[in-house]
């Protein structure tokens, strides 16, 4: 704390700055901390939220963010420290006390009953119920309504089991929605909405406030939070810092605050120019991936891809953008070998490999970084070495013969948690126990360090902060560049894709829209293909 | 060691939780508290006869332990050891029997590798039904455990059997029996349970320091990771789960050729149930199977001292080992409730009524 600019003023409390609120707050946390083992989640951290405000928490990835909201919403209990609704103390044993108390929130760990419909998942909890029967009638209705606000269009009597990963989100927020709580909780409610819905849903949040309700938002997209919230609390490292109105700051001082003052300067802006700045032209001829007329027939729940061709060059990272559900898992998982395609040829620098499995496409170097984490890439009841150790076991150094060498492996271990900056930084933690961004981290960080020649990475930033992706954005440039790497990434965020793509292509209904060049692409463009128009006019194309 | 331990500071409390709710069942009884684990004791460890008596029932409990704790560990659950155990020995005893005349060092082996075949043999429909068709192998293994044990049962009476009416088979030939290394009185101990111990150190071993151990629990754990990472997990799955019932397979082997020296019907006094609580208690950890089998091996072995000393019905161990049972699946429940108390003694009283109110309050709101 010896830079003055973030101890002034900003470390007490901010009842002391501001003139004590007329009414009282609609939850207030005072004091709170909690521990798990040896690692300091929450330290003592105070927050008021006024009644009908849209209060945005901001943080890195493991500053407590998550932390504190589940412990509002009664799923862990503090180890000290009080939580207060309209100035009554509560102590939520479960989020049905919560719940009760009318808290609703939206995880940003999608939890639903893969087996139970739609609907079902949607009115899970407050069930409208008639001499104990559950009458749906109603709940339809409503159901229907709010999708309507978004444009969402989930079928309610399908199986969530049967819904692409990414839209499961769409349940969350639904479930929030429909009880009608008064205190809404939203952590990373955007990370896998397409920029429409996201748009939607911002204005619905405004339109809650304007009805009276108070939100409590996270997000790692500052120009979101920016957008809607009227104050906004930054967290670091388990501590509270300030809170701000968003009237009084600015994107780049709240950024500043979130990384800590030590690395003022060299994170700030909206991180996303770090990466442009990074690139020079990517001019390789040899081209390392070869799609050519790949088709793939629609099994459920994935839809069909039709027809695809593309080229990648070494060193090239072509960018795969669209809608939740167009594709894009199914393109994905037939480059990585998931899934063996009907029709077409895969290349792999000359080589084909449409029939190899899996296994076979790693030895060749094409590794692959699915979109749900914790379902297909990682290991959540393992250590964190045993993740990093995942597919390469069979390899020096990590084996001799059939034993492992549990030495080198904890030593590459700690060098990966090093280079991709893991919170905490202790090998020997279970995945389950780090923070969402964390968890990409060590999936994104246990790809690169393998130095692939093909790297097929599904939302490479997805719950990683602001400074972390920038970060992460200049790693997959600089391998790119360095090693030779051809890179595929798919993401549903278009920025993202417009910061770090030498090309990009859009899909629409399993098929390539069109494909835009650095220079060529605009978001406006990319928008318009991801809405399956082709010109300007905005003609729709019926494949 | 790359192995943290996290799970004492969960199964203790749990165990003494399970403890003192047995002790509490026993008052029940009319059985005085330190009563009970007196009896229990000296019905186990009090003399020779008595520690080796609970020895030889640990061999198939460690191996029926394993045979559980390795499947789990693949993420599968083999309920299906006593059907496994039960056509173990009664291949084991017949193999024993009509094999030509072999010298001992190449029969016994014969023998007791004839059991475990067959028991991985009928386990490998159970994870076949699995992978393919989605069929849960706890349904599946336990309905296997019928068709085993009937069957079993019939061929004993009839083809296999000695001709008597005792169900029973002949007696196997000397050469198959495993050798005395101890003997006091009539009773005596053979190498079955140093060596099941031996293999369940060696699992322990090979599931954490070994790349297929590695690959079988990460197959375990997340199949879906696995796969996506090249590891071959449905294979993983199958492989383990068809070792898991060779294991059931040669415990009923072992205690052929080590205990009985044949086939008899209702061979298990339920060595295939209880070995899924071993494993349980053991927190499916090969290397502390040791630790539960000695427990389950010492109430198995003092039930009757129970009638015989305190005038219990010796089914009272069954209430123990399910209590037990219990208590340790639940750990990580009573964990926290046994913190919850702790903390509301340090002095938060007041805090949790004002708590309870302010809740009372929120529910009338909503």
């Amino acid at each position: 704390m010896s830079d003055p600019r973030t101890s002034r003023e900003r470390l007490p409390d901010t009842g002391d700055r501001n003139p004590p609120p007329p009414t009282l707050p609609a939850l207030e946390v005072r004091n709170i901390s909690k521990k798990f083992g040896t690692v300091d989640a929450n330290r003592d951290i105070s927050l008021s939220v006024r009644p009908g405000e849209i209060h945005a928490v901001v943080g890195e990835n493991g500053a407590g963010k998550s932390t504190l909201m589940n412990m509002i919403f009664g799923r862990i209990s503090p180890d000290s420290g009080a939580i207060l609704l309209s100035g009554n103390p509560v102590c939520f044993r479960s989020p049905r006390d919560a719940i009760r108390a009318g808290i609703g929130m939206v995880h940003q760990n999608i939890l639903c009953f893969p087996q139970l419909s739609v609907l079902e998942n949607v009115i899970c909890g407050s069930e409208p119920s008639r001499a104990r029967l559950v009458r749906t009638t109603t709940a339809r209705e409503e159901l229907l309504r709010l999708q309507g606000l978004f444009g969402f269009h989930l079928d309610p009597d399908l199986p969530v089991l049967e819904l692409p990963f990414a839209q499961r989100q769409q349940i969350e927020i639904l479930r929030a929605l429909y009880r009608r709580a008064e205190i809404l909780i939203l952590d990373e409610p955007t990370s896998l909405l397409a920029p429409g819905e996201t748009d939607r849903l911002l204005s619905l949040l405004e339109s809650l406030r304007a009805g009276g309700n108070t939100i409590l938002f996270i997000s790692h997209r500052l120009s979101e939070v920016f957008r809607i919230a009227d104050r906004v609390t930054v967290l670091r490292k388990g501590r509270a810092l300030a809170t701000i109105e968003t009237a009084a700051t600015d994107p780049c001082e709240i950024a500043r605050l979130m990384v800590g003052a030590s690395r003022n300067g060299a994170r700030e802006g909206k991180g996303t120019g770090n990466a442009a700045d990074f690139r020079q032209p990517c001019n390789s001829g040899e081209a390392v991936l070869e799609i050519s007329g790949l088709s793939i027939r629609a099994r459920e729940p994935d839809p069909a891809i039709r027809n695809i061709t593309i080229s990648i060059g070494r060193g090239e990272i072509f960018g795969i953008g669209g809608i939740v559900g167009n594709g894009q898992r199914v393109l994905a998982g037939a480059i990585a070998g998931r899934i063996i395609p009907d029709e077409g040829i895969i290349r792999v620098r000359g080589e084909d490999v449409t029939a190899l499995r899996i296994g076979a496409r790693i030895k060749r170097g094409i590794h692959w970084l699915p979109e749900d984490l914790n379902g297909e890439a990682l290991l959540p009841d393992h250590a964190v070495w045993e993740n990093f150790l995942l597919g390469l076991q069979r390899e020096s150094p990590f084996s001799r013969g059939n034993l492992l060498m549990p030495e080198e492996i904890v030593r590459y271990c700690s060098e990966r948690i090093a280079e991709n900056g893991i919170e905490p930084p202790d090998p020997h933690l279970r995945v389950a126990r780090l923070s969402g961004g964390n968890r990409q981290k060590v999936a994104v960080g246990r790809i690169l360090a393998r130095k692939p020649v093909l790297a097929v990475i599904e939302q490479p930033s997805r719950g990683l902060d602001l400074h972390a992706s920038a970060r992460l954005r200049e790693r997959l440039v600089s391998l790119c560049r360095a090693q030779g790497t051809a890179m595929l990434v798919f993401s549903y965020d278009l920025e993202e894709l417009t910061a770090l793509c030498d090309r990009i292509a859009v899909l629409y209904r399993g098929e390539v829209m069109g494909t835009a060049a650095r220079g060529d692409f605009s978001c406006e463009l990319l928008g318009r293909w991801m809405a399956g128009m082709k010109e300007p006019r905005g003609k729709e194309v019926h494949p | 060691m790359i192995r943290k331990s996290r799970s004492a500071s969960t199964l203790l409390p749990a165990i003494v939780t399970g403890v003192a709710v047995c002790m509490g069942l026993g008052g029940l009884a009319g059985v005085g508290p330190l009563d009970l684990v007196e009896t229990i004791w000296t019905g186990a460890w009090g003399g020779t006869d008595a520690a080796m008596n609970t020895l030889s029932k640990m061999t198939p409990l460690l191996l029926t332990g394993l045979s559980v704790a390795l499947a789990y560990s693949a993420g599968l659950l083999n309920i299906g050891c006593e059907g496994q155990l039960t056509l173990g020995a009664l291949v084991c005893a017949t193999v024993a029997r009509l094999a030509p005349p072999l010298p001992g060092f190449l029969l016994l082996p014969l023998a007791l590798l004839s059991g475990a075949l067959v028991g991985g043999v009928f386990a490998y429909p159970a994870v076949v039904l699995r992978q393919r068709r989605g069929v849960h192998e706890v349904i599946t293994t336990l309905i296997l455990n019928y068709i085993a044990i009937y069957a079993c049962s019939y061929f004993v009476s009839g083809p296999l059997g000695d001709g008597t009416a005792m169900g029973r088979t002949p007696l196997i030939p000397e050469g198959a029996r495993m050798a005395e290394i101890v003997r006091s009185g009539s009773l005596y101990l053979t190498a079955a349970p140093p060596a099941a111990l031996l293999m369940c150190f060696a699992a322990r071993f090979w599931l954490s320091r070994t790349v297929w151990g590695f690959e079988a629990r990460a197959s375990g754990s997340n199949p879906e990771a696995a796969t996506n990472a090249g590891i071959a997990a449905s294979k993983w799955q199958v492989g383990m789960f068809v070792v898991s019932g060779a294991l059931a397979g040669l415990a009923g082997a072992m205690e052929v050729c080590a205990v009985h020296h044949r086939f008899y019907r209702s061979f298990s006094p339920g060595y295939g149930f209880d070995g899924l609580t071993a494993a349980f208690l053991a927190n499916g950890a090969p290397g502390w199977l040791w630790l539960s089998t000695v427990f389950l091996a010492s109430l198995r072995s003092a039930d009757k001292w129970l009638q015989i000393g305190l005038n219990v019905s010796p089914n009272f161990i069954l209430v123990v080992q399910a209590v037990l049972l219990f208590t340790v699946t639940c750990q990580g429940g009573i964990k926290s409730c046994l913190d919850r108390v702790v903390l509301r003694f340090r002095g938060r009283g007041g805090g949790t009524a004002r708590a309870a109110e302010s809740d009372r309050a929120g529910a009338g709101r909503s």
